[in-house]
């Protein structure tokens, strides 16, 4: 569990380390969302499929179901944190994404059969009521329609999480470079996949723009084609992909596959925390803008982050003392 | 077999008397004083349990074998494996195509 924590851990800073990137780089330049996106998977899944280099379980990664499902649900995680970005502000989406813990907990416990202590219940209603206060302060107008973007979103990512701990090549895998070319082979076929929905989306959105209803809302998010070849965004991506990306990505793998989905998903629920601590850092030195947040929305992220710490450490006490008691035995 | 004729008291006694007569004063082994020697402060007692060196051996040579095996282990993970050639045509149309999209995004750049 311990070695599943740290790598964990490492996976909320790099994830951390490139959204205060991002936010260095937006103040700059503006960028596309969802072309970044694709570019970043791209280049991560090339950077680690070339320290991999060919051999076994490639074939295997391509073939397993568990791969297209993980790139189905990154897909939809990403359209509709972009869509959820549109309606509520980044803050307040970077925390209320943090209800896939709730979630998480439910599918971990439900369908997949796995023991929950009341110590993580009484976490995950902390986490619960967190949501709920930040859900609270949404435009009356947008909120039904946010709830269910938040809701749609954070269960494909619940859903990409368990997938990748139930991987079967990447349970598989005995050294860091089966794990990399594992992990590279599911990037590669997750910015594909998303390169090609974001292209016929381009294609469709041009003759919807300027509707009023629904389509005319998702048109307006979705890229131009001049988007595709604009040099901060591409460049951007390359960089951060390269040295970020693929970094947490492979840590990600690791980390699902030894901690299991749950523990995961209550660290990273810390990552709105880490990055505001970043973009401190970065205002002071005088890269980025301050970060601004609301009273609501800090007060909510805190109950999250303080349910998500209650549940780690109630865990981490378990296994200990679990430990301690097979000793004496 | 009578005392007296013991020949050895009789031999010593005589080569004491012509040691004497020599200079020289040779005594018995019997008459000397005995060694005034602690078994405990010489340090005569062992120092460890036998036992517990038993211990000490048998987990040193578990962790010998460990080491090997993890050695030999690790050996047998980095061996050269035989790629297939689906996997090597996998792997380079996979990197061939990702640096195809990227460099076509670059290209598109200067039109």
């Amino acid at each position: 569990m311990a070695r599943g924590l740290f790598f964990s851990i490492i996976t909320v800073l790099f994830w951390a380390l490139e959204h205060v990137s991002l936010k260095v780089i937006v103040s700059h330049w503006p960028i596309e969302p969802a072309v970044f996106v694709c570019v970043n998977l791209l280049t991560a899944s090339l950077v680690l499929l070339i320290i991999a280099g060919p051999g076994r379980l490639g074939l295997e990664t391509i073939k397993q179901p568990h791969t297209w499902a993980y790139s189905l649900f990154s897909v939809l995680n990403n359209v509709f944190f972009v869509l959820a970005v549109g309606l509520i502000s980044a803050a307040e989406a970077s925390f209320i994404w943090r209800f896939n813990a709730v979630l998480t907990m439910i599918v971990v416990w439900f369908f997949i059969g796995r023991s929950t202590s009341v110590y993580d219940w009484i976490g995950t209603l902390i986490i619960l009521g967190g949501c709920a206060l930040i859900a609270a302060g949404f435009d009356p107008q947008i909120r039904d329609i946010a709830l269910v973007i938040v809701f749609v979103g954070t269960l494909s990512m619940t859903l990409r999480t368990t997938v990748t701990e139930f991987h079967p090549t990447s349970n598989q895998s005995r050294t860091i470079k089966e794990q990399c070319r594992i992990t590279g082979y599911v990037l590669l076929v997750t910015s594909a996949a998303f390169l090609l929905f974001i292209l016929g989306m381009t294609y469709v959105s041009s003759s919807l723009t300027g509707r009023q209803d629904v389509f005319g809302m998702v048109a307006a998010y979705m890229p131009q084609r001049s988007d595709f070849f604009d040099p901060p965004t591409i460049w951007s991506a390359m960089l951060l992909g390269a040295f970020l990306t693929a970094i947490y990505n492979y840590c990600q793998f690791v980390a699902t596959r030894t901690a299991k989905s749950e523990i995961f998903i209550m660290v990273t629920a810390l990552v709105p925390f880490v990055t505001y601590a970043f973009e401190l850092i970065a205002s002071v030195l005088g890269y980025a803008p301050a970060p601004e947040m609301s009273t609501r929305s800090l007060t909510g992220g805190c109950l999250i982050g303080a349910g998500a710490i209650f549940i780690i450490y109630m865990r981490f006490h378990r296994a200990r003392r679990e430990k301690v008691t097979r000793a004496v035995a | 077999m009578n005392k007296d004729d013991n020949i050895i008291p009789f031999a010593f006694k005589r080569f004491q008397e012509r040691r004497r007569n020599d200079g020289m004063d040779i005594k018995s082994p019997e008459d000397k004083p005995a060694l005034d020697i602690d078994p405990v402060k010489q340090n005569f007692r062992r120092d460890t349990d036998p036992i517990e060196e038993i211990r000490t051996f048998t987990e040193a040579r578990v962790m010998q074998e460990r080491s090997l095996n993890k050695h030999l282990m690790e050996q047998l993970l980095t061996r050269p494996e035989p790629v297939s050639t689906n996997e090597h045509a996998l792997y380079y149309s996979g990197i061939a195509l990702g640096f195809a999209i990227l460099f076509a995004f670059n290209i598109g750049m200067k039109f």
